[in-house]
């Protein structure tokens, strides 16, 4: 194995990563798994790239105005798709079917506005790659990685050591008691949601440097999804070890075995791993009702 | 009329396999990603069997049916175990396994471009009978010994387990019955329509199943079936708004879980006894209004 | 009580809607054309820009009078990448608003599940699908009804190599998406003829990919190690602008030799030099009367090419139907030997293929930095 490998592999583990915090974030606080996250990426990459680079103003403005209208999405999403549901006690099924409903409410949104066709977003960089000894490292992979270690440390901040922090992590762990506490619920899950979005609109930015701008690039909301199962679920450290773990081994994979093999593997690797640790690498917060 | 036969063997093939998901995530609260998996490997084996053997068309069915029931036994093994979260991880990995598995024997399947040339005998009065006994035989599923078990294990495993309910036998009888159904479904659907495409069975068509069952209720089979059946029929009413179709289902959706969060049949079914009630009730508001 | 009304009330919807919409068709005077495409879904670009060559056709028989005097209609159904819906599309077409002749979409998958059931009804349609096998049943028989306008992967994939190895390219790799229908059928033809003329191209080196991996670097690395002169990409455009970008950062220096997805705007969404790759086109972009139609008409079209194949084949068709009139048995028959020259060149049919015939002009293009540059014409020109 290479090591030119085994940076391709961090490389698609950094966006898996950054798909899986958010959806770690959602999962930790309301214990479902939100699938309309993927559709969020790309309705705020959309608008990122409709405001802001399409008129060429570079990579920062365009990462902020993304970030934005994901929060704004998120905020949205959480006042159509999941108030009500909250407040009639529903079981977590229903997230579930809302949040799939909610994603291709977007999608279809962003089908209308945009078309099937699919868009790129300007270079950003002159010399888009550097070269290091043998191998190849795109400058967008180092950006990436850079900012999703900053928002990662900033998150990481604002949940251990601010009192909104706290407060996130008292209504995770049991949210009527917290209520009982005196702590807003209804707020606290409204700022989840925001920084979920924030997330999910560097995700979705990022995602369309990487590749290309489609309407169905949300699927790969599916890769976080995983990710964040391995790293086990509702942990954020957990999330970021699992995403590069996932990304390695498929880099690993599709190097020796090819396209289709690859996916089967991961799979069957995924599904030892769920038999042997079922609670994911972090060890889950996450309770068994009893 | 024509079209309104085709849309109506549509419906019921989608009524099979929403039986099957009502089984499953209905009854015994499991969620399946992978559902549509079950139902490639029905149209596939059947279709694969009839073209290269000649065989029996409803033989073909039966060995496709006991070929997707082994294949879920195996995969279902880690899935009646595991937390809920998990099950649909594992059956979304297993469904995208199924679909590379399609694409790489490609010297069996056609790969990319299908099974093709599968000849056309199910036409819509055979769909419409199978269906129908599917759906009594999910109604009987549901009053019995075993449905009452899987109803227990949904609202409180735990609790069913205290009871003496072997729960990973009850889940596991539900997860082949749900699995059978989808093949079932797929061999249908296969000999529908004479063709079976590798990119039909993603994860997003067991989720527009597992939200049919939503929509009409997920606790009431009479809904799911409502549920099925309305939203197979709803892209029809449709063609107008084209574009906007997949937003109108998807707010239509939305409306149903915010406003009607049990569906819109709730728990209550069309039996009988129901309907009777149901009558007695009409007769006496229209005593009522005659009366004034 | 609520309950049981509401099942009536679909059973009801169910049967009622269906019997409306038969009021507009059946008129004398004017001739009604259905175009199923892909306008929703992920191959909507194609569908999208075929149907809007057709509607600028129909427009352009009606500014000169219609077909025999009878104006042209139209109604858009849409197929949703989805080959149920696609069938119940065309049943409505045929059955409900009784078109008279259907333009289907460009997608091997969707003809392959509508083949069967265009027999049952005698309406012809043309397709763009290339792959031969969409037009025959397993015995090999061709279906009356069904047509294509667009020459087969055959030809292309042998215009292909047969360009590359006259260019100088000596040893191959093959880079294609395993779950694409189109791009599997461009893969043998272009093989084929490269070890039939001498060239070298190891099975290690074909590599067939699916369309939702996204780490294409890792994938393509094992060919640009073996260092060979050209990659093959037949696939859509979006992958290409990925392994474009892929081949860039990774330093391949030889060609990249794509299918019709290569052409513009292929060069802009790339955003950078592009002038290492080679693409096979329908049309000859700086041929007079298709550079005015491009620059007039193309504004908003994603696949041009698909838009001159729409336009032309709505015209031959009309051709025929002002030549023999509207019964499908009669139009379907005459479609068989039609023979048209528009845009795209001259489109004859094949009788034994229902494909235009070999020969039908395709041309090859490179890109110098972003600007296209015609190369070549198949077959040369006499």
């Amino acid at each position: 194995m290479s090591f030119q490998i085994l940076i391709n592999g961090i490389s698609t583990g950094t966006v898996y990563a950054l798909i899986a915090i958010g959806f770690a974030l959602v999962f930790n606080i309301l214990k479902f798994s939100n699938f309309s996250y993927g559709a969020t990426m790309t309705a705020s990459a959309f608008i990122a790239y409709f405001l802001v680079a399409s008129k060429g103003w570079g990579l920062v403005p365009t990462l902020i105005c993304s970030a934005l209208a994901g929060a704004l999405i998120s905020l949205i999403g959480e006042f159509v798709g999941f108030r009500r549901i909250l407040k009639n006690h529903s079981p977590s099924t229903y997230f579930f079917v809302s949040s799939i409903t909610l994603g291709s409410l977007y999608e279809g949104l962003v089908t209308l506005k945009a078309g099937t066709n699919f868009y790129v977003y300007p270079n950003f960089f002159e010399t888009p790659t550097i070269q290091l000894f043998q191998t190849v490292i795109s400058k967008e992979n180092i950006i990436m990685l850079v900012i999703s270690v900053a928002a990662l440390l900033a998150l990481a901040f604002v949940i251990q050591k601010t009192s909104i922090g706290r407060a996130i992590r008292a209504v995770s762990f049991d949210r009527d008691t917290a209520q009982l506490m005196g702590i807003n619920a209804t707020l606290i899950i409204q700022a989840v949601f925001i920084i979920s979005g924030i997330f999910g609109g560097l995700a979705g930015c990022f995602l369309g440097i990487k590749y290309t701008l489609t309407a169905t690039m949300g699927s790969l909301v599916v890769k976080g999804f995983i990710a964040s199962v391995i790293g086990g679920l509702g942990s954020l450290t957990g999330a970021v070890i699992g995403a590069m773990l996932l990304g390695i081994m498929e880099a690993i994979f599709l190097s020796t075995m090819g396209s289709g093999w690859a996916t089967i593997a991961s799979f069957a690797v995924m599904l030892v791993f769920l038999l042997i640790r079922p609670q994911g690498i972090a060890g889950s917060n996450v309770q068994e009702k009893a | 009329m024509n079209l309104f036969l085709y849309v109506l063997t549509q419906v019921c093939i989608t009524l099979v396999s929403v039986c099957g998901i009502y089984i499953l995530t209905g009854l015994t609260g499991m969620f399946s990603l992978g559902s549509a998996a079950f139902m490639a490997i029905g149209a596939y084996v059947s279709g694969l069997l009839v073209l290269n053997t000649g065989m029996n068309m409803y033989l073909a069915f039966l060995l496709a049916i006991a070929f997707a029931v082994c294949v879920g036994y195996v995969i279902g093994f880690p899935v009646v175990r595991l937390r809920r979260d998990y099950i649909s991880l594992v059956t979304l990995g297993f469904g995208e396994s199924i679909a590379q598995l399609i694409l790489l024997l490609s010297q069996y399947t056609g790969g990319a471009f299908g099974l093709i040339g599968i000849p056309r005998r199910v036409n819509v009065w055979i769909a419409l009978i199978i269906a129908i006994l599917v759906i009594i035989l999910t109604a009987l599923f549901k009053c019995s010994k075993y449905g009452r078990q899987c109803i227990a294990i949904k609202s409180d495993e735990l609790a069913a387990k205290a009871m003496g309910i072997n729960t990973s036998r009850v889940k596991m009888i539900a997860f082949l019955l749900s699995c059978a159904m989808t093949a079932l479904a797929g061999c249908l659907s296969a000999f529908n329509i004479g063709y079976v495409g590798p990119t039909d069975f993603g994860w997003k068509k067991s989720a527009d199943w597992v939200i049919m069952v939503f929509f009409g209720g997920v606790n009431s089979l009479t809904g799911s079936i409502f549920g099925g059946a309305f939203l197979t029929f709803l892209p029809q009413y449709m063609q107008a708004l084209n574009k906007y179709r997949a937003v109108v289902y998807a707010v239509l959706v939305l409306f149903i879980l915010n406003f009607k969060p049990k569906g819109v049949f709730g728990e209550w079914e069309l039996t009988p006894k129901n309907m009777r009630r149901a009558l007695m009730r009409f007769n006496r508001k229209q005593r009522k209004v005659k009366e004034r | 009580m609520k309950k049981i009304l509401a099942i009536l009330m679909v059973l009801c919807m169910m049967t009622t809607v269906f019997a409306g919409g038969a009021a507009e068709s059946g008129s004398s005077d004017s001739i009604l054309i259905g175009i199923l495409q892909d306008t929703t879904g992920a191959t909507a670009t194609l569908g999208l820009s075929v149907q809007k060559g057709v509607e600028d056709a129909i427009a352009d028989i009606n500014a000169a009078g219609g077909i025999n005097g009878a104006e042209v209609k139209y109604i858009e159904y849409d197929t949703a990448g989805d080959v149920n819906t696609a069938i119940a599309a065309y049943i409505r077409a045929v059955t409900v608003d009784q078109v008279d002749f259907l333009f289907g979409p460009p997608i091997a998958n969707i003809v392959s599940g509508l083949k069967a059931t265009t027999a049952s009804y005698d309406i012809p349609m043309i397709t763009f699908a290339v792959d031969p096998t969409c037009y025959t049943d397993n015995n090999g028989n061709l279906y009356d009804y069904l047509f294509c306008a667009q020459p087969s992967t055959v030809v292309q994939g042998q215009i292909m190599a047969e360009f590359a190895m006259k260019n100088g390219f000596k040893n191959f790799g093959v880079f294609y998406t395993q779950d694409n229908s189109y791009s599997v059928s461009l893969l043998d033809p272009f093989v084929e003829t490269v070890r039939a003329n001498g060239g070298t191209l190891e099975d290690k080196n074909i590599i067939g990919y699916n369309s939702t991996e996204t780490d294409i670097n890792t994938l393509i690395q094992p060919i640009i190690n073996a260092g060979v002169d050209a990659i093959y990409c037949p696939n859509y455009t979006a992958p290409l602008v990925l392994i474009k970008k892929a081949c860039d950062s990774l330093g391949f220096k030889g060609a990249i030799i794509t299918g019709l997805d290569g052409a513009p705007a292929f060069n802009t969404q790339v955003g950078a030099d592009c002038s290492n790759v080679y693409y096979i086109n329908n049309i000859d972009v700086y041929e007079e009367a298709t550079a005015k139609a491009i620059e007039e008409r193309c504004q908003n079209v994603g696949a041009p090419n698909k838009y001159f194949l729409g336009y032309d084949s709505m015209m031959m068709a009309a051709k025929v139907m002002g030549e023999v009139g509207t019964d499908g048995a009669t139009v379907a028959q005459a479609l068989e030997t039609a023979e048209y020259t528009g845009l795209t060149g001259t489109i004859q049919m094949d009788p034994e293929t229902h494909m235009p015939v070999l020969g039908t002009p395709m041309f090859m293009y490179k890109y110098d930095g972003t600007t296209p540059v015609m190369l070549e014409q198949y077959p040369a020109a006499n």
